[in-house]
């Protein structure tokens, strides 16, 4: 029962994606009445062609009869071309703003959700299950309001022709309805592992791709072979299992009609011969039962989709539920870029991450308007961590960030972009033009801008002497760049906007010393009066910073300018060491 | 696609997998048997209204009732068993095809990848299999089986009656016009929608994978739009599909119904004139519906090939592919670690200028070489060439002086500790990963060596130590923390040489002096080859080569090249004085 409830709030909630399109759903409706009376006249019209045209010899009886047969079908079929349109465009519409809906709460989902989520399930949600709810809402359902028409109808006519035979049709048709829903329920859930085995081998093979410089170099083929091989093996598996299914099951239906189409040759038969039966009309009963083979097969189907199609809605639900509103709070507001002045205040930050990190413990933090900081630290000890909780990617558990002295989170999304810009760690180049990727935030940029943005970064010669320049198409993951080249590009991206915050994750960690050097140079220029959090394993870049703080753990342990923190001889100063290399200090 | 190519592709892929005998056996019996089933029911219902029926002889009507029923006990039979061991066929044929596709991607060189998406390769391996499979093996089967139905049929109605049969039949050309004429264009659109769709797939996972970078850089608006834009693309190749559809079914209808009207009008025609019997015309009705189904399934079948055969194309293309890595050649057990490379140039396929132009270097055994130049001078490119993901156009590489394109590239690839600039983790847990490196090391194997290299601690922070999730690409971890396991993973299976890239570029300099400390401990007298930009590390080097671009510009022991103030010296110098401000 509440199963049933369940179901009923998500078709209404479905039916309210349909919005304006309602009238052309309901219009879909009535045609298809009149397209299965149009079909289910014509066994009729069939048999009295027989037992008034053909029977006594009536040529003229007969051919009006054919003619009506066409009339009949005329009619249908233009009943049945309206009909698609109509619903087949709802149906899309319907769905276009489901899909739309779905990807926008993607787009508003928090981080959390990308780390638990894989992105193929993800790809299916908005392609396979959107195409799911289509396919009912175009095809399925009228198929089944056309089935159930048709049935009706046939039925009624069969009544009126002859009970005893009409009750075998009934029975059959109860009979085979059953079977084929049995049927589709037996096979859907094959079905259903099929569609995610076929998920897993694509991600087998996807990491086996993704991963192939890796694969090789460790030249594990034969492993990931096997590996692929034993999921191709359970897909073959579950594929012959359904194939037992679908051609024990599928098929029984047509035994069962040729075993009542064979009872009702007799059983007519007999009737004719005792009078109360003409030959028109046992042809047509057996027309009648060649008509609904298909409808009754596309019932039994449509019975064990409804339940289906909705677990696919309800997939799309779930997403667009799990998402918030919106990423910002109401009464979020939007300080202008230019009168920033770029303070960030981080107060007792706590975040623990999904699986159970605890990534920052406790940091507090104040950076001065137009002051440049140093974070450095060993790996894992949540610089990165803190660089997305003040870009607002994360938002902390306790404790709070503040930009000119206003909670991150009391900024509008949209708003805070312009102000802050941050260069992840492993920035993403996207299989487009050198030109679209630093030109990311600001389509509109201008050659020039890019071209200046590009040489801050260091990157504008090599991409002069590249053949294509600027429209030079940079391959998946930006895979025809050298490391520092892709890190280059991604920094000019940032750089193009002068942003009054800029927070960089990492940015010279595959610059070798002369090409740093330089940019560090230009970027101390550039910086001139922007607030600057930059994490770096390279404590050159120290040079332009105002302070240096060490994160350990989750916890900044010291910070302070260069001088001081080497004087204090704590970490920093152990750091410190190992870059000026001589003596080995790895001693704890 | 030319006619000649497409049905030497047919022919191939015929070749390849119709080879089961036995089931192919059962399948064409089964063929057999379902025709002639078929086709068998219309007349017996002829013969039960002419001779049983109308003439009103009662004794022999449940025996003719019986074979009625005992052609559609026969028709379902039939039908069973070869929807059945075709698809059984089809699923093999696509387990092999599938499996080689992997195969050869696994055993693909990396220029292969280089003008492949992964998700058009994983498509490939897919969906395009998948459509080969519905088409070409269930569809040419099914469709050999409804042309002997149309046959079987038509011999039937021949039996019956030639006029009934060729009245019958008048609206056949129609049909195949029908057929035709909208099949392709069905296909067309659908193949459109397949298309549209994936452009909707792509947009998801590139926003998915990159979606740091499309939020802080506020893309989201953007993406939207661009999504927007292809879901209504998406929407108007539905609708062109839903037009052609919504004509070509009314339209088959209508040409049944035509037949069907037809030997009605002519039948009681003939049945006036006593030229034909009421229960021939009756089952002419039934045939008239009948043929509809075989006839449009292979009408249909020629455009369905068409796009099969594109599949098969794309299919064949990938296997086809010359660019494999083959594993022939010496199979070494060990490597002493003695590398000289002579004269090596080296193109990048599709770039004018080489990566390196005529690099020479000799590595002694149990040398520690520092590998240091301006990023994009060919660093990368170098140790792709060590590795043989590519082999020189000019020069070679000889191991222990043996030429390296005559050693078995697997072989040589387990003796080398290899570390890729750009860390990759498989989706699964750490310690899976880590052991990649020698699939049958136990856990405790792979503890000792995080402990050697100080790498444990790190991993015991997290908070399933060893078996928390490294999640997709390891976007679960810190980039460091992906650094250090990719070196666990390279030392794990105890390599005569190591090739560190940029290996430990995200990590403080005190972990990696520790971890490449431990590491030269257990190197000891192993050949050592570090790529880096942090120059203190050349400190445990004996020697220091300088690539720029493409070119060796300097080499010798770290402390001789700062003397002699050269190029070297520049960039150490460079990095000295930004530290020291
Ligand atoms: N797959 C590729 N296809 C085409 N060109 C490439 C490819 N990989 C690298 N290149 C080009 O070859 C040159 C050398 O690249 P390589 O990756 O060897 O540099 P690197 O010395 O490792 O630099 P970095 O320190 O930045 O990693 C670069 O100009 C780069 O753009
Ligand atoms: N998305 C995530 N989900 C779960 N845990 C995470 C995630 N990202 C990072 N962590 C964990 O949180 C801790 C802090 O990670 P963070 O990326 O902030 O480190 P980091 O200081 O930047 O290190 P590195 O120097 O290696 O870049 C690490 O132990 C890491 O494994
Ligand atoms: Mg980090
Ligand atoms: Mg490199």
């Amino acid at each position: 029962m509440g199963r049933l409830r369940e179901w009923a709030s998500q078709l209404a909630r479905l039916a309210s994606y349909m919005g304006p399109d309602k009238h052309r759903f309901l219009a879909a409706m009535a045609l298809v009445v009149a397209m299965s009376y149009a079909n289910a006249i014509i066994p009729v019209l069939i048999r009295d062609a027989v037992d008034r045209g053909i029977v006594p010899g009536n040529v003229e009886a007969a051919v009006r009869y054919a003619l009506l047969i066409i009339a009949a079908g005329l009619i249908g079929g233009a009943a049945s071309y309206t009909a698609r349109m109509l619903q087949v465009r709802a149906a899309q519409n319907t769905v276009y703003r489901l899909r739309m809906d779905a990807f926008r709460s993607i787009q508003r989902q928090r981080m959390e959700f990308f780390d638990k989520t894989l992105v193929g399930q993800l790809i299916s949600r908005v392609t396979n299950d959107a195409e799911r709810v289509t396919g009912f809402l175009s095809w399925r359902l009228r198929m089944l309001a056309y089935s159930v028409f048709l049935i009706i109808i046939s039925l009624y006519y069969m009544l009126r022709m002859n009970i005893l035979l009409a009750a075998v049709a009934l029975a059959t048709i109860l009979i085979v309805m059953s079977l084929n829903t049995l049927y589709a329920l037996r096979v859907r859930p094959v079905y259903d592992k099929i569609r995610h085995q076929t998920g897993v081998l694509a991600s087998v093979a996807t990491a086996s791709i993704a991963g192939i410089k890796t694969v090789k170099s460790l030249a594990v083929e034969d492993y990931i072979y096997r590996k692929f091989e034993a999921e191709n093996e359970e897909l073959y598996r579950l594929n012959v299992e359904a194939t037992r299914i679908s051609s024990i099951y599928g098929n029984l239906s047509f035994l069962v009609m040729g075993l009542s189409m064979g009872g009702m040759l007799y059983l007519g038969g007999r009737a004719i011969l005792a009078g109360i039966l003409s030959v028109g009309e046992l042809a047509a009963f057996l027309m009648y039962m060649l008509t609904m083979m298909w409808p009754l097969r596309a019932l039994g189907f449509v019975i064990g989709d409804i339940q289906r199609t909705l677990a696919a809605a309800q997939r799309l639900f779930s997403i667009i539920d799990s998402a918030p509103k919106s990423l910002d709070r109401p009464g979020a507001v939007c300080p202008r870029p230019e009168e920033v002045r770029g303070e960030v205040i981080v107060e007792d930050v706590w975040f623990t991450y999904h699986t159970g990190r605890t990534a920052l413990r406790g940091v507090s933090l104040h950076v001065r308007p137009g002051e440049k900081l140093l974070i450095t630290g060993p790996p894992g000890s949540g610089k990165s961590t803190l660089l997305k909780v003040i870009a607002r990617l994360y938002e902390p558990q306790r404790g709070r960030v503040l930009i000119d002295g206003i909670d991150v989170r009391d900024i509008k999304s949209e708003c805070l972009r312009r102000i802050v810009a941050y260069v992840p760690q492993e920035p993403f180049i996207f299989n487009r033009s050198i030109r679209e990727n630093i030109a990311l935030a600001k389509p509109n940029a201008s050659l020039e801008e890019i071209r200046w943005a590009a040489e801050k970064a260091k990157i504008r010669d090599f991409i002069e002497s590249l053949p294509d320049r600027y429209d030079t198409v940079v391959g998946e993951r930006g895979i025809s760049l050298s490391g520092g080249q892709r890190q280059r590009i991604a920094l000019a991206r940032a750089l193009l906007l002068k942003p009054r915050i800029l927070l960089l994750d990492d940015p010279v960690s595959n610059l070798d010393a002369e090409t740093e050097k330089r940019l560090v140079e230009d970027l101390g220029e550039i910086l001139e009066g922007r607030t600057a959090i930059i994490v770096s394993q390279r404590p050159s870049l120290a040079r332009i910073a105002d302070r240096v703080a060490v994160m350990v753990d989750g916890r900044i342990v010291e910070i302070g300018t260069h001088e001081e923190l080497l004087r204090r001889r704590g970490v920093y100063y152990r750091i410190w060491k190992s870059v000026e290399g001589g003596e080995d200090v790895g001693e704890e | 696609m030319s006619g000649r190519s497409s049905a030497s592709l047919l022919v191939r892929f015929v070749r390849e997998a119709f080879t089961d005998r036995k089931i192919l056996l059962i399948i064409a019996v089964s063929i057999a048997g379902s025709s002639l089933s078929t086709l068998a029911s219309p007349y017996l219902l002829k013969i039960a209204i002419d001779e049983y029926i109308i003439p009103g002889r009662y004794e022999k009507l449940p025996l003719i009732a019986f074979l009625y029923l005992l052609a559609l006990v026969g028709q379902w039979l039939f039908m069973t068993l070869q929807t059945y061991y075709v698809e059984v066929f089809g699923q093999r044929v696509l387990r092999r095809l599938r499996a080689s596709l992997e195969e050869k991607v696994l055993r693909a060189r990396l220029d292969f990848f280089a003008e492949r998406s992964t998700g058009d390769l994983v498509s490939r391996l897919i969906n395009d299999t998948n459509l080969v499979n519905d088409v070409l093996v269930s569809g040419l089967l099914g469709g050999i089986g409804s042309m002997l139905s149309v046959v079987g049929i038509v011999a039937a109605m021949l039996i019956l009656d030639v006029r009934l049969t060729l009245a019958t039949l008048s609206t056949v050309p129609l049909m195949v016009f029908i057929a035709k004429y909208f099949g392709g264009r069905i296909r067309r659109a659908y193949r459109e929608t397949r298309k549209r769709i994936a452009k909707l797939s792509s947009i998801v996972e590139e926003t998915v994978s990159g979606i740091e970078t499309v939020r802080s850089f506020g893309r989201e608006r953007m993406v939207e739009e661009e999504f927007d834009r292809a879901s209504r693309e998406t929407i108007s190749a539905f609708m062109r599909v839903a037009r052609y559809m919504g004509v070509f079914w009314p339209l088959m209808n209508l040409a049944t119904l035509a037949s069907i009207s037809i030997v009605i009008g002519y039948g009681a025609y003939l049945a006036y004139t006593g030229a034909a019997t009421v229960g021939v015309v009756v089952a002419f009705v039934q045939y008239a519906q009948r043929i509809r189904g075989p006839i449009n399934n292979v009408v249909s079948m020629y455009d369905s090939l068409q796009s099969a055969l594109a599949s098969l194309e794309r299919i064949y293309e990938v296997l086809d592919d010359p660019r494999v890595e083959d594993d022939e050649g010496i199979r070494i057990s060990r490597l002493r670690g003695d590398i000289a490379v002579e004269n090596v140039w080296f193109w990048y396929p599709g770039r004018r200028d080489p990566a390196l132009r005529g690099v020479s270097l000799h590595i002694r055994p149990g040398e520690r070489v520092a590998l240091v130049g301006h990023t994009g001078a060919g660093k990368t490119t170098l140790a792709n060439l060590l590795m043989r993901f590519y082999d020189p156009q000019k020069g070679r590489i000889l191991y222990d002086g043996i030429d390296s394109r005559s050693i078995s590239r697997r072989s040589l690839r387990s003796r080398i500790g290899y570390v890729p600039q750009e860390t990759y983790l498989f989706p699964g847990t750490i310690m899976e990963n880590i052991k990649l490196g020698k699939p049958d090391a136990g856990d405790e194997d792979v503890v000792r060596v995080c402990k050697e290299l100080g790498i444990h601690e790190f991993i015991m922070r997290l908070p399933r130590g060893y078996q928390t999730p490294a999640g997709e690409a390891g976007r679960l971890l810190s980039v460091g923390e992906k650094q250090l396991i990719s070196i666990a993973r390279a030392m794990l299976r105890d390599p005569d040489i190591v090739i560190l890239d940029e290996a430990l570029s995200s990590v403080d300099p005190k972990t990696e002096s520790r971890v490449l400390s431990a590491m030269a401990k257990l190197m000891a007298g192993r050949t050592s080859i570090i790529i880096a930009h942090r120059l203190a590390v050349t400190r445990l080097a004996d020697k220091v080569v300088v690539l720029e671009g493409g070119r060796i510009v300097e080499e010798g022991p770290p402390r001789e090249l700062l003397e002699r103030r050269g190029a070297f010296y520049r960039l150490y110098t460079s990095q000295e004085m930004l530290a020291r401000g």
